[in-house]
């Protein structure tokens, strides 16, 4: 579960819905699951997903 | 949790230890001036938010280092915080912090939004530069992970960018050596391997040397061609072949005319005259015949013949023979001719293959095609085979060849001519060269610090992208959600200052968001119902402390409401209604008691009108008094408990009846001076609220006896209690005498016997554990009862009948 408070998580979601049309799906999707798993400060995955070639790997 | 105990020494005015049982109560704490209330704040601050640590030894050269030069002597300084139901503890030392069960997460919440809201803070808010006091109120938003999160990311996105940027000054350094070979008004603003390889494409086209393109293999294909023509008089010799092949391309002049006709003519005439060897004979029969015309006869045979039409026919014959004999000198001719024009072509196709660097036309794969048999003709062929292999061969096909590949050697020569650097240049080339030739050494390395540089931007391009995006959505989030405060401030100011009320001339003020300069909030106010910008301009000071209470509390509302499960609920408001009038401030109880039931509220106040409106609009907080502050002790609670184990001991030890008049005295003070709060006496209100018992002792007597009228039972000895000590007002104002005097007035004796007597009245009226006075309960299911706390039993009087009168336990 998230352990980020109702207002970051606010935050995180509006920020990834700006991301629409400047990043692809599954990226986004995978920023999402981070999110979710309350894990967006895990450097290592953010930058596994957002590198170069878009490398979209498992978040795990 | 709320706090259960609270234990401070050593702080500002603190010196022993101070402890406020609260038992995870509110509590209201009443203070002269003075008396160490700030003290108690501090010592919270310190606990909570690490913030006003006492410094011991410093020199009191500032603020904070003077405010330890009450320690000196004093024990050390310590706050301790407990609790309750001993789930966890914060205490602070001057050597650290330590903090137990859920103490950290209150640490931590406090730390995060403040739950103190102190009198120099009302005005602040309102004093504070928009930027500023948006700032104040984004600490409660609880944002505190985004921005952290937000602050990891551009972090990793500098660390990129750095490495970055090494990257590229690795690149530059490889490529400023080429660039310091370049001219100067070449050298490209910015360096990298495009702008590098620009330059030296126009470079060399400034120096003549004419390039296929601008791009690095174009220049790599030119340094294959200038560097061996750069070395020894190459560059001379080059020009000088392509000439010469210039000229034996214009030396090979048209091709000569098609042999077939002539070939074919003789080939015809050598049918008709098969002896050739005949054509002496012939000649000298001719003259004869030409000599005897006359004759008919043979001169031989002497036959007759026809010798006109012999001679015609000889004629006809010689023509023949002549024509053969010229159409054969023709064919030998052309022959020649065609040879010798073989021979023009062979020179020249020699000199274009060498200054071409081949071998053979074959090699050459755009060169036109050879007709076929081509390969026969050669000069070691006959000459007189020369025009039968020209027929086979077709006089058009070779001609049309050897026109176009005149046509293709030309067209190279004259590009490779174009191409051939001037020698004037030849320095400048020889620099040229050594540049592609540096460029060529460094393109790897290069290359890859250009991909690392690449790879690394777009990795901090990510985090960036992403962070940006954190930072606007936060700004978004942050407006809504102070959108939300500024309607809880409005409600809140609403409350306390009903716009429907008749003498309201104030509306509640609104806090505009805009993302100017990173955020600012705005505080708009009304008066008269037209808007103001600032509402210091009109406000009454009472109404802007009323704004920054109202701003404060939405703030706190807001948090509890956002986090119900973590957050403190806590608030500690010191002195907040100094300019606040009571009616006013009544109201501020009520929305005390309204909206925040679920917080445990501690109120230090010095105003006793606003601590006798806690208690009654508020009779579930404790109540705690200030009663004195000296130097050796600080603070010294208003608690009795102490006092009255003090003169307990006093009344078997004491020698002195004034000594022990003067601690019962101040016993009574104190406690009457309570009473008055608690019992609502109508007392006339006094500069500074220094009553004593004596002022108080008539209007108290009376009252407590209209209660026990009213409750139709005796609390407990209270009545006869009361008779007994109708001595005490003017044993009070006899404390001014001698002390011979006084023992004379009255024994030790007598007054061991008045306090004791004030002692048992103190507990037939008073809780020590609950802090609290029995009051009546006006509760419809228990409308006849007297007691000190909804839950307590320790003092309890019920009218007889219902319930059963219950005597206070001591």
């Amino acid at each position: 579960m998230s352990q980020y408070s109702e207002a970051t998580l606010r935050v995180f979601e509006r920020a990834l819905d700006r991301l629409k049309g400047k990043l692809d799906e599954d990226r986004l999707a995978t920023l999402r699951g981070l999110v979710a798993k309350g894990q967006l400060g895990d450097l290592e995955q953010v930058e596994r997903i957002l590198g170069p070639k878009g490398g979209i790997r498992s978040a795990d | 949790v709320p706090i259960e105990r609270i234990r401070i020494q050593g702080v500002r005015g603190i010196r022993r230890e101070l402890t406020l049982d609260l038992k995870g109560s509110s509590l209201v704490l009443r203070g002269d001036n003075g008396t160490g209330k700030s003290s108690v704040v501090a010592g919270l601050l310190w606990a909570l938010r690490g913030e006003e640590a006492p410094v011991p030894g410093a020199k009191a050269d500032s603020e904070e280092a003077y405010r330890a030069h009450v320690l000196d002597g004093a024990a050390s300084s310590q706050v301790i915080l407990d609790l309750s139901g001993n789930a966890g503890s914060i205490t602070v030392t001057a050597t650290g912090l330590q903090v137990q069960g859920v103490g950290q997460q209150l640490r931590e919440s406090c730390v995060r939004s403040s739950p103190f809201l102190l009198r120099k803070q009302l005005l602040r808010f309102l004093d504070d530069r928009p930027v500023d006091r948006f700032k104040y109120l984004e600490a409660f938003l609880d944002l505190g992970q985004a921005d952290e999160t937000r602050e990891a990311l551009q972090g990793r996105c500098r660390n990129h960018e750095a490495a970055a940027e090494d990257h590229k000054k690795t690149r530059d350094s490889h490529l400023q050596a080429v660039v310091a070979l370049l001219p100067r008004e070449l050298s490209p603003k910015s360096i990298s391997w495009t702008s590098v390889v620009s330059a030296l494409a126009v470079w060399s086209q400034r120096l003549k040397v004419p390039l296929d393109g601008s791009s690095w293999g174009d220049l790599v294909g030119l340094l294959v061609k200038l560097t061996p023509l750069l070395q020894g008089e190459n560059l001379a010799r080059k020009r000088l072949a392509l000439q010469e092949s210039v000229a034996a391309w214009a030396n090979v002049g048209p091709s000569p005319e098609d042999p077939a006709p002539l070939v074919e003519k003789v080939a015809v005439l050598l049918q008709s005259a098969t002896d050739a060897s005949l054509s002496t004979l012939l000649d000298e029969a001719a003259k004869h015949f030409a000599a005897h015309q006359d004759t008919t006869a043979c001169p031989v045979c002497q036959q007759a013949i026809e010798a006109e039409r012999i001679a015609g026919e000889i004629q006809k014959r010689l023509v023949d023979l002549r024509e053969l004999r010229a159409g054969q000198r023709a064919v030998a001719m052309s022959a020649s001719s065609w040879q010798a024009y073989w021979s023009r072509i062979t020179a020249a196709v020699h000199s274009y293959l060498k200054v071409h660097g081949l071998l053979a036309l074959s090699d050459d794969p755009d060169s036109p095609s050879a007709p076929p048999g081509v390969e026969s003709l050669s000069s070691k062929l006959a000459v007189d085979a020369w025009p039968n292999e020209i027929v086979r061969i077709g006089s058009l096909a070779v001609s049309k060849w050897v026109g176009d590949l005149r046509e293709h050697a030309a067209k190279w020569l004259a590009q490779e001519l174009k191409a051939l650097p001037e020698e004037d240049n030849t320095d400048g080339i020889r620099r040229l060269v050594q540049a592609i030739e540096l460029a060529q050494k460094v393109e790897l390395p290069v290359a890859i610090a250009e991909a690392g540089a690449a790879d690394e931007g777009e990795r901090a391009a990510g985090f960036k992208l992403l962070a940006e995006s954190i930072r606007t959505a936060r700004q978004d989030i942050a407006q809504e959600l102070l959108t939300e405060i500024s309607s809880l401030v409005g409600e809140f100011y609403g409350f306390i200052h009903p716009p429907e009320a008749d003498d309201e001339v104030t509306g509640a003020p609104a806090i505009e968001v805009q993302r100017r300069s990173g955020g600012t909030a705005h505080v708009r106010g009304t008066f008269h119902a037209k808007a103001v910008d600032d509402p210091r301009w009109v406000y009454s000071d009472g109404h802007l402390d009323t704004v920054g209470i109202c701003v404060f509390l939405a703030l706190r509302r807001f948090r509890a409401d956002r986090d119900k499960l973590l957050d403190p609920k806590l608030m500690i408001l010191d002195d907040i209604v100094l300019s606040v009038d009571l009616g006013h401030g009544r109201r501020l109880l009520d929305l005390l008691k309204a909206k925040f039931s679920d917080h445990q509220v501690l109120i230090l106040t010095h105003n006793g009108l606003f601590c006798d409106w806690c208690a009654q609009r508020l009779p579930t907080y404790k109540r705690k008094a200030i009663a004195r502050w000296t130097l050796e002790t600080g603070p010294q609670l208003g608690e009795y408990l102490s006092t009255i184990e003090h003169i307990e001991q006093q009344v078997t030890s004491a020698t002195s009846p004034k000594l022990l008049a003067q601690a019962v005295m101040n016993l009574m003070d104190e406690w009457l001076a309570e009473a008055r709060f608690a019992y609502s006496l109508p007392v006339q209100a006094k500069l500074g609220e220094e009553y004593t018992l004596t002022e108080i002792w008539e209007p108290f007597c009376s009252r407590l006896k209209d209660v026990e009228k009213a409750m139709k039972t005796p609390l407990g000895r209270m009545k006869p209690l009361l008779e007994e000590l109708g001595d005490l007002p003017k044993m009070r104002n006899r404390l001014a005498a001698h002390e011979n005097e006084f023992a004379k007035e009255y024994p030790l004796r007598s007054i061991q016997e008045t306090a004791k007597r004030a002692i048992e009245l103190v507990r037939t009226l008073y809780c020590a554990e609950c802090t609290k006075f029995a009051v009546g309960v006006p509760s419809p299911k228990e409308p006849e009862i007297v007691r000190c706390g909804p839950k307590c039993e320790r003092i309890r009087y019920v009218r007889p009948g219902r319930q059963g009168a219950a005597p206070p336990t001591s």
